[in-house]
Parts: structure tokens; C-alpha cells; sequence
């Protein structure tokens, strides 16, 4: 079922972007670029916004459905903050003629996505599995103090990216705001689908664990 | 229109891969843990009466 609402979500997210949202006046066809950029950026820092909420239930609770929630949002979280510093890199090509810029937003948005990669390495160094989930959540914990650097840089320092969303609202025509906002919807339930397969695809990787140690004699049953 | 084709050809190539690299390793774990279901009985330390009986060939779970 959530599979099919997103894959309508993305159909008219792309309908909206490519057909119904009018070209920018200035940047013309080019422009499309921004509502899955905008998407993109906005699914990651929810991500990673659970990533902190996940890690602190995990510290309080130590029960392994909150390091894999971790987990999940993690990977999936990157993979979309990814595409948000991949596009914003061909856009900022077309529009300031430069595929990267050391500028607030780009250079905080650069360093979230090494500290999440960061992240994720941790894990894998990590062999014992209690260990690893408490360095994994304290990792994503502090991670998060870049999300609202990365937010705020634009209105904090002096920067070349646009804002988009400011006190006075949002700086678009309503057909933009319309494709915006379907496609920041799509990602979003796209992130919850991917998160909720991750979380599933780390409950059996914990349970073939188990069964392994079973087998090798270590004793201990199959924990959901 | 090149930047604009570019842009979406990367979200939509990143995603893919992500769903490969998903449902594949799904794919090598429920083969792996069918095979333990079936094997598990026989382990040694499982005290169950064929443990140990099993030739060597099947006594290592296959890796994901």
C-alpha cells in the first residue's frame, strides 16, 4: 500500500515538476533541478533528525529496534543528502558557472555528509554489536548538531544560495510552490518506504546473527 | 536542458542503485537463513540427536 502512494506521490511530483510548474524566468528549463534538490536536502535532514531521536531512545532503552531505526535512516539518509549536494552541484554549474563553491550552505552540507559517512564507518568497525549500536548513536547524536547549521548558513552568513523559505514565506510562484511541495512529499514518503524495508533488511542481518552463534554453539535464541 | 537531464539522471540512478543494493541483499539473507532453518537442528551445541551427523560439506552456512 505505502508503495503505491509513493510511486503515485513521485508520478505527480514529476507531472508537476516537468508539465504543470511553469519555467524560471531567468534560468529557464534548468530550474526543474530545484524541486527534487529541495526535496532531496529536506528528506535528508529529516533523516537525520530521526538518526538523533533513534540514538537517544537507543542510549536510554538499549533495545535494538532503535539502533536499527538508526541504521536505516542512516543509510537512507545519506543516499538523499547525496542527491541534494550531487544536484545542487550541477545546478550551481549552470547557474554561477562553478560545480562547487566553499560557501556556507555547500561546505555545512558537505560536512553532514561526512559526518553520517563517518557514521556508517564506525559501524563497520565495530564488531560487538552492543558497542557498535552505543558509538553509532552518540556518532548520530552529535551529527546532528550540523542539521541546523546547515539550515540556518543561508540566513546566518553571507552566502550565494537562495532562500527559499523566509519569514515573508516562500519566494516562488503557486504553481512552483505546488510541484515543491508534492515532490518534498514524495521524497518524504519514499524515505519512509526505504527506512521501513532498511529497518526490515536489519532485523533479518540481527536474527541471521543469532542464528549463526546457534550454530556455532555460542547458545542464545532468536530475539525480534 | 543538459544540466536539467543530468540532474534527474543522477537522482534516479542513485536510487536505483539503492533499491538493487536493498533488495539483493534481502534476496542472500532469506537464502541464507532458509539454509540455517534446515541446517540448524543438526548443529553441534543445538543437542538435538543428529548433531554432528551432518556431512562436512553442509556444516557452513553460505555467506550473503
Amino acid at each position: 500500500m505505502l508503495a503505491w502512494v509513493t510511486f503515485v506521490a513521485v508520478l505527480g511530483a514529476l507531472f508537476l515538476a516537468f508539465l504543470y510548474a511553469p519555467p524560471d524566468v531567468k534560468l529557464g528549463d534548468t530550474q526543474r533541478i530545484f524541486y527534487f534538490h529541495v526535496a532531496s536536502a529536506w528528506t535528508g535532514l529529516l533523516a537525520f533528525t530521526v538518526v538523533c531521536v533513534a540514538g537517544i531512545a537507543y542510549l536510554r532503552t538499549s533495545a535494538p529496534s532503535w539502533d536499527r531505526l538508526g541504521l536505516a535512516s542512516t543509510e537512507v539518509g545519506l543516499l538523499f543528502i547525496t542527491m541534494a549536494v550531487v544536484t545542487g552541484s550541477i545546478w550551481a554549474r549552470f547557474a554561477w558557472g562553478t560545480w562547487w563553491e566553499w560557501e556556507p550552505r555547500l561546505t555545512s552540507a558537505f560536512v553532514l555528509w561526512l559526518m553520517y559517512a563517518a557514521t556508517l564507518l564506525v559501524r563497520n568497525l565495530v564488531e560487538e554489536p552492543g558497542r557498535r549500536a552505543r558509538y553509532a548513536a552518540v556518532f548520530g547524536i552529535i551529527a546532528f548538531a550540523d542539521v541546523p547549521i546547515v539550515f540556518m548558513s543561508v540566513r546566518w552568513w553571507r552566502s550565494y544560495h537562495p532562500v527559499v523559505v523566509s519569514a515573508a514565506g516562500l519566494d516562488l510562484e503557486p504553481p512552483m510552490v505546488l510541484a515543491m511541495v508534492v515532490a518534498v512529499l514524495a521524497f518524504t514518503l519514499l524515505y519512509v518506504l526505504l527506512t521501513v524495508e532498511r529497518v526490515r533488511l536489519a532485523r533479518l542481518e540481527q536474527e541471521l546473527a543469532e542464528y549463526k552463534r546457534a550454530w556455532r554453539g555460542e547458545g542464545g535464541g532468536i530475539r525480534a | 536542458m543538459t544540466y536539467l537531464f543530468l540532474g534527474y539522471t543522477v537522482v534516479w540512478t542513485l536510487l536505483f542503485i539503492y533499491f538493487l543494493y536493498i533488495s539483493g541483499r534481502q534476496r542472500a539473507l532469506e537464502r541464507e537463513m532458509g539454509w540455517l532453518r534446515d541446517h540448524l537442528p543438526a548443529a553441534p551445541g543445538a543437542g538435538s540427536p543428529g548433531a554432528g551427523d551432518a556431512p562436512s560439506g553442509e556444516r557452513s552456512p553460505p555467506e550473503a
